[in-house]
């Protein structure tokens, strides 16, 4: 189904003249003002004001409490000289999301296109793929700490191949590893996205494809991928957003460590307000963060048209 | 196939048909090719075992929170005996009853108070003109991609100048103003409104007719067709409550103040003797997910499908 983002048209309210608008018009003019002055309020005090102080903060050398002293752009400039733990966790935010997210979506899209065989007990197969991503939070990141731990069952099940896996979250190189492994439990809701895709590929251009002697490989390429490619774009907007994001279970898995091998860029940020009370340099970190993400966006949707296909219609 | 939509429900037949005509196809060419049939046994096994390596984790999770202390380290597959004890001793501690009340009155706020004032601001937003409505509109798709991360020093400040730290103010009083502080409350104003806009003008101007205002046509013609967008909504909204850490985690420092997402850091030792209270601990964190993952499937999957929204 497709949610057409429409702003504007399609709102008369069926009365009133072109001219002089009557009482009952300006009267639900208020009343349209009236419902969504919750909103507007919320808007104002918990975004907003927000929003535009942390920018004037990231602009000071404020601890929190004391002077707020302005120090110009020191704050930007620092984190780029002054602080190696700062490019490292944007190292360790870059090599995370370069692999988990392409690797989550080629693993979401085959499981995906599993699901979309016709077999029996679908239902209770998709559930199992799409349950771990729904319950993702702090109980499943210390259930991995056990899955991965050194006697853990995914080392058991290394172990029946013969190979004799690490010691996951202890080491500098296999921790980041195995949090990439982690991330390819909670696919779900990508699966979930490209089997709604797959399924509204109209059968008839499958039909016109084999008329013309497409084989299945042809029809996948030709067919099922040009359609699909704007559900592969969303997952992929999504992903590398909730990827830079990353906190929870370097929190708590990890806690960064080791040697700082899984410092994101949030949890780098976390640690410089909340433990060394630097609130200004945190939040010119944030809004670094902030622009790193949208300048990826934007790029993204340029990119997006020289191969996402939208079939004519307004989709999302 | 329970879960599947009025929409989904239409690609069923279609999916009937293709099978139909692809039957037709089998016994015209012979039937049961037999690469077909190796075809279907490869997918058979794929699907087994990747879905059991998917569904081990929670399998050994409520496994280990059903072992003995003095067998954990006895490498049993299925415990024996089963320890309900373990979840006895669990809520002998009374800090585990704070975490629950303070779950259940957080995300309980979100979910009713945050959904009903979002059925008002999409109202506001999809029946009414007045002025600046589309630049407000724009404005609350923005902030649905605003980062928390962004945000989050400041109202710290905030709240800490007006005394709600370590309260559960900060939690409960933003649902009133539509605002989920924390995850994303424009999201589900954003869904409700455009549900709304696929429903015919004709209706609400019959209820003008019949001399209801508003108020009465919202709740009396527009709110009992919206049904499934709204359960989306608070499926929604009660994942993203529930589940939350970052916000808590930040806001909340008082033991008997926590969450359960939160309070479960407190089973989180490196003796590997206590495993068996952590993942009873994950059991009853997860639990509440389950529960209403099964008995509101199809709005969980409607909601991802419709917007790939992460919960």
């Amino acid at each position: 189904m497709a949610l057409a983002v429409d702003t504007g048209s399609g709102s008369g309210t069926g009365t009133g003249g072109p001219r002089r608008a009557p009482v009952k018009t300006r009267l639900r003019r208020w009343t349209g003002l009236l419902y969504i002055s919750p909103w507007i309020a919320g808007l104002l005090i918990f975004t907003a004001y927000p929003f535009a102080y942390s920018f004037y903060l990231s602009f000071t050398d404020w601890k929190g409490i004391g002077a707020k002293n302005f120090v110009g752009v020191d704050n930007y400039t620092s984190m780029f000289t002054d602080d190696p733990l700062f490019m490292k966790s944007v190292w360790n935010t870059a090599y995370y999301t370069i692999i988990s997210v392409p690797g989550g979506m080629i693993l979401a899209f085959f499981l995906a296109l599993l699901l979309n065989q016709r077999v029996r007990f679908m239902p209770i197969f998709r559930v199992a793929f799409y349950l771990p991503s729904v319950t993702i939070g702090v109980a499943t990141a210390v259930l991995w700490i056990h899955i991965l731990g050194p006697d853990g069952a995914f080392n058991d099940l290394l172990g029946l191949f013969g190979i004799r896996g690490p010691n996951w979250f202890a080491s500098e190189t296999w921790a980041m590893p195995g949090l990439i492994l982690m991330s390819f439990w909670g696919i779900g809701q990508n699966m979930i996205i490209y089997l709604a895709a797959l399924q509204s590929v109209p059968q008839d251009l499958y039909d016109a494809a084999e008329i013309d002697g497409a084989n299945s490989v042809q029809r996948t390429r030709h067919v099922t991928f040009p359609m699909i490619t704007p559900a592969i774009f969303l997952t992929l907007i999504l992903g590398i957003i909730n990827s830079f994001q990353t906190f929870t279970v370097a929190l708590i898995v990890t806690n960064g460590g080791p040697n700082d091998a899984t410092t994101f860029v949030l949890l780098h940020i976390y640690n410089n307000a909340f433990r060394y009370f630097q609130l200004g340099y945190a939040s010119a970190m944030a809004w670094v963060l902030f622009l790193l993400m949208l300048v990826f966006t934007l790029i993204q949707f340029g990119l997006a048209r020289r191969w996402v296909f939208y079939q004519g219609e307004v989709t999302r | 196939m329970a879960l599947l939509t009025n929409q989904r429900s239409r690609r069923r037949s279609g999916a009937r048909r293709r099978s139909a005509r692809h039957d037709a196809a089998t016994a015209e060419r012979g039937s049961g090719r037999p690469r077909r049939r190796l075809g279907r046994l490869v997918v058979w096994v794929l699907l087994v075992g990747l879905s059991l390596l998917y569904a081990y984790p929670f399998f050994w999770m409520v496994m280990t929170s059903l072992t003995l202390r003095e067998n954990i380290f006895a490498q049993q597959i299925v415990p024996d005996p089963v320890a309900w004890v373990n979840y006895a001793e669990l809520f002998e501690n009374s800090l585990i009853w704070d975490w629950l009340l303070n779950s259940v009155i957080i995300t309980g706020t979100q979910v009713v108070v945050g959904t009903f004032v979002s059925i008002l601001i999409a109202y506001g937003f999809a029946r009414f003109e007045f002025p600046g409505r589309r630049v407000l509109f724009i404005v609350l798709l923005a902030t649905m991609m605003l980062p928390i991360h962004i945000t989050i020093v400041p109202l710290f400040v905030m709240f800490r100048d007006w005394g709600w730290l370590d309260t559960l103010l900060p939690f409960v009083v933003p649902p009133f103003l539509g605002e989920a502080a924390f995850s994303g409350g424009a999201f589900g104003i954003f869904l409700l409104r455009q549900f709304m806009m696929t429903l015919p003008r004709e209706l609400d101007e019959a209820a003008k007719l019949d001399g209801a205002g508003s108020w009465r046509t919202l709740w009396l013609i527009l709110v009992p067709l919206c049904k499934p967008a709204i359960a989306t909504v608070a499926v929604f909204a009660f994942l993203g409550t529930w589940n939350d850490f970052f916000a808590p985690f930040i806001l909340l420092t008082s033991p008997e103040k926590l969450t359960m997402a939160v309070g479960m850091q407190f089973y989180k030792t490196d003796e590997a003797s206590e495993v068996h209270l952590l993942m009873g601990m994950g059991v009853l964190n997860i639990l509440p997910i389950v529960l209403v993952f099964f008995v509101a499937q199809k709005y969980f999957v409607r909601g991802i499908a419709l917007t790939g929204l992460k919960g």
